[in-house]
């Protein structure tokens, strides 16, 4: 009983306040003000937040600093920053399947390096000129995967290839514009 | 100002149109500014405040959703830093009204100017959450549906949280008076 109670209260506050803020359907209004001629403590409640709505209702709007619109102009930049296209490379790479491509193939150059560092001797390491364009002899291969790059810098194929324990990544992509290289 | 008017100037500002900016700030300074000061009590910081509003507003225009209503946004930024701010400032306690008045006495005060302090000091003693609802309702004259859009919540919670507030206001304007 008293929960049936306090969930009537709690429609008729709902429609006391939606009265107050001229958000109430005619429906909702007659219904109120049935509930309110009957019910002293509704009334009350009427009364005592129009009050506090009229009381904030009534407060003038706050008027900012002279100055303020001038200091918000002078902090903002002259001009907007605009929006940075990416470079070749970090075009290049945002596109996922290089980007996982791209990764595959680190790890694999680090395993192969480190594979390779032990039979090597330290002197190897004095001179890195060799290391330096160092191209892998083709070797017979077994095409595994695919990948086709069209993007707007950039065109060709990713091709990940397995002989026999390797996996080769083969990358056949073409610059469609000019590319500058400094050393 | 309508939401074709809005979206011309912000199309104007994200091409790095100055003039649209400033239109933009002609129109929504004073609700921003004292959005604010409703919820900070402070002009200074309110001043602050309205200033790092404006400059993430340029900063960000590019991610402002056009399907949504300009006012929703700015407001919701001027609601997100006013609380920030007060986090920052540690000004989470309630003031009291001798804090509010500050050694002035009643009979050097005009009445507005008594109500209008006695409103802003209860107004710090009610939870930002409820503040929020109060400030859109009452200084800024949002309806249910548009408090609903800047805060993102139900339009339901929206009068719950409205109806707790001016409960709780008029406990605490009833405690000064």
């Amino acid at each position: 009983m008293a929960i049936e109670q306090k969930s009537i209260e709690q429609k008729y506050s709902d429609l006391v306040n939606a009265a107050i803020d001229g958000e109430i359907s005619a429906d909702e209004q007659a219904e109120l003000d049935a509930f309110l001629a009957n019910s002293a403590e509704g009334r009350a409640l009427y009364e005592e937040l129009a009050s506090v709505c009229g009381t904030l209702d009534g407060l003038d709007a706050e008027e900012p600093p002279n100055n303020l619109r001038h200091v918000i102009m002078n902090s903002i930049p002259p001009t907007r920053e605009p929006e940075q296209s990416p470079g070749f490379w970090q075009g290049l790479l945002a596109t996922p399947a290089l980007k996982y491509a791209a990764t595959f193939a680190a790890g694999v150059f680090l395993a192969l390096s480190i594979v390779d560092s032990s039979n090597v001797s330290s002197k190897a390491f004095d001179d890195v000129t060799g290391l330096v364009g160092t191209v892998g002899q083709p070797v017979d291969s077994t095409l595994a995967s695919t990948v086709s790059v069209d993007e707007l810098d950039v065109a060709g194929t990713v091709s990940l290839r397995s002989a026999g324990s390797l996996m080769i990544l083969d990358f056949d992509l073409v610059s469609k514009d000019p590319i500058d290289i400094e050393a | 100002m309508s939401k074709t008017d809005d979206t011309q100037l912000i199309e104007r500002c994200r091409s790095g149109d100055r003039k649209a900016f400033e239109a933009l700030l002609v129109e929504y300074e004073k609700p921003v500014f004292n959005a604010a000061f409703r919820m900070l009590n402070n002009r200074d910081d309110a001043q602050d405040v309205t200033q790092t509003v404006f400059l993430k507003v340029f900063e960000n225009i590019d991610q402002f959703d056009p399907s949504r209503r300009f006012f929703s946004w700015i407001y919701r930024i001027a609601l997100n830093e006013s609380i920030n701010w007060l986090g920052k400032k540690n000004r989470l306690e309630p003031l009291t009204v001798e804090t509010a008045f500050e050694g002035k006495g009643p009979e050097q005060e005009l009445e507005s100017a008594r109500v209008a302090a006695n409103v802003q000091a209860a107004l710090q003693t009610i939870k930002s959450d409820y503040r929020s609802v109060v400030v859109l309702k009452h200084f800024l004259g949002c309806s249910y549906t548009e408090i609903s859009q800047v805060l993102e919540i139900p339009e339901k919670k929206v009068k719950s949280r409205l109806y707790t507030a001016r409960q709780q206001l008029k406990d605490a304007l009833n405690g000064r008076t």
